[in-house]
């Protein structure tokens, strides 16, 4: 099985231990508006978007839905398949919450997802999330570059 | 907003096709994936009624390829048009970077598209983006029907497009006109992001 890949760096133990201990087959941990933190299990970046999209939907929709039958959001859903088992919940650290969904098979149980989750949870709280470094953004011939780009994939543009 | 990643070299950003009901945001997006090579595109997501009518969104990760050093993505969501989505247009416009306007050129939908627009307008700005500075393209579709039936460009232009931003006419159902909007504002949103590092030269 794969490392993780992350956009933030910091998390990258926590999510290889979740991952490693918790027997998943794959993961992400997105911010709730659906961008994604650390992956694990995907090879292609737009399938890990839209995991991240549709992951970012159920939360907001389950949270609502948990509101009006239960009077308080639901945070934590779970879904069992035939060969596979998703499980969703939410984790913070400092002030920002995290969503994290992950898939498992007969290796793992959702008892031993949720434990190991727990603990997933535990070690980013003691973690703040690091800024991001910053650098050289684009530049040069940033414009040709966009130009030649967006030429090769959209076409010319055309008139107004 | 725009993330752009110094670490993996990577930029993120996110399209929103908005518009009344029926306007064809769907479609563009139908026609975008329809075209585009398998190596540039993810699967398109579309969580819709039996009817086909949007009841999530729809979505479709592109792959632009490297710019400038970066591996640049964009990610193309819909609303929902119909007016009690309300709540599902608001979530999807969470860290939008650009929105495609969709208008529907019929004379009788004039009335929804302006409605459609002031409902963007005024959940940009609960979302804290400011409406004047967002990118944003228009695009006036269903230019293939009557005359008779149809506004002109003209009036369309008048009535919706205050801010006098790159607008298109396009009849999505065939794809004329999509790919010259989303290139108008794929170049919009990522000048944005080569702005500052002018600045900087």
């Amino acid at each position: 099985m794969s490392d993780p890949t992350v956009a933030e760096g910091w998390v990258a133990a926590p999510l290889t231990r979740l991952k490693d201990d918790a027997r998943l087959i794959s993961g992400v941990l997105l911010y709730p508006t659906g961008r994604a933190v650390g992956q694990f299990g995907f090879s292609n970046a737009a399938d890990v978007m839209s995991i991240c999209a549709l992951t970012s939907a159920i939360n907001a929709s389950a949270r609502e839905l948990g509101r009006q039958l239960d009077g308080k959001p639901f945070y934590e859903m779970h879904h069992t398949g035939s060969e596979r088992q998703v499980f969703m919940a939410r984790a913070s650290a400092g002030a920002q919450e995290f969503l994290f969904v992950g898939v498992f098979d007969r290796e793992s149980s959702l008892g031993v997802v949720e434990i190991y989750f727990a603990e997933f949870q535990k070690a980013l709280e003691q973690l703040q999330p690091q800024k991001q470094a910053t650098g050289k953004g684009p530049s040069g011939d940033f414009e040709g570059e966009l130009n030649r780009s967006l030429d090769a994939l959209f076409g010319p543009i055309g008139k107004r | 907003m725009s993330v752009v990643n110094y670490g993996t070299r990577e930029i993120t950003c996110k399209i929103v096709y908005y518009g009344p009901g029926r306007s064809g945001k769907t479609t563009n997006l139908q026609h975008v994936y329809s075209q585009l090579p398998e190596e540039r595109k993810g699967k398109m997501v579309s969580l819709a009624t039996e009817t086909d009518r949007t009841l999530f969104f729809d979505f479709l990760p592109l792959d632009l390829g490297t710019i400038s050093g970066f591996a640049t993505r964009f990610q193309l969501y819909t609303v929902p048009g119909q007016v009690y989505y309300a709540a599902t247009r608001k979530l999807v416009l969470q860290g939008v970077d650009g929105v495609v306007f969709v208008a529907d050129s019929q004379s009788r939908q004039l009335a929804e598209n302006i409605e459609s627009l002031q409902d963007l307008h005024a959940n940009l700005a609960d979302e804290g983006l400011d409406p004047r500075t967002l990118p944003l393209v228009m695009q006036y579709n269903k230019r293939d029907l009557p005359p008779v039936e149809i506004s002109s460009i003209e009036e369309l232009d008048r009535m919706l497009n205050f801010r006098d931003v790159p607008y298109f006419s396009a009849t999505a159902i065939n794809g004329g006109g999509v790919f010259e909007t989303l290139r108008s504002i794929a170049s919009l949103v990522l000048s944005r992001l080569s702005a500052p590092a002018v600045k900087e030269s």
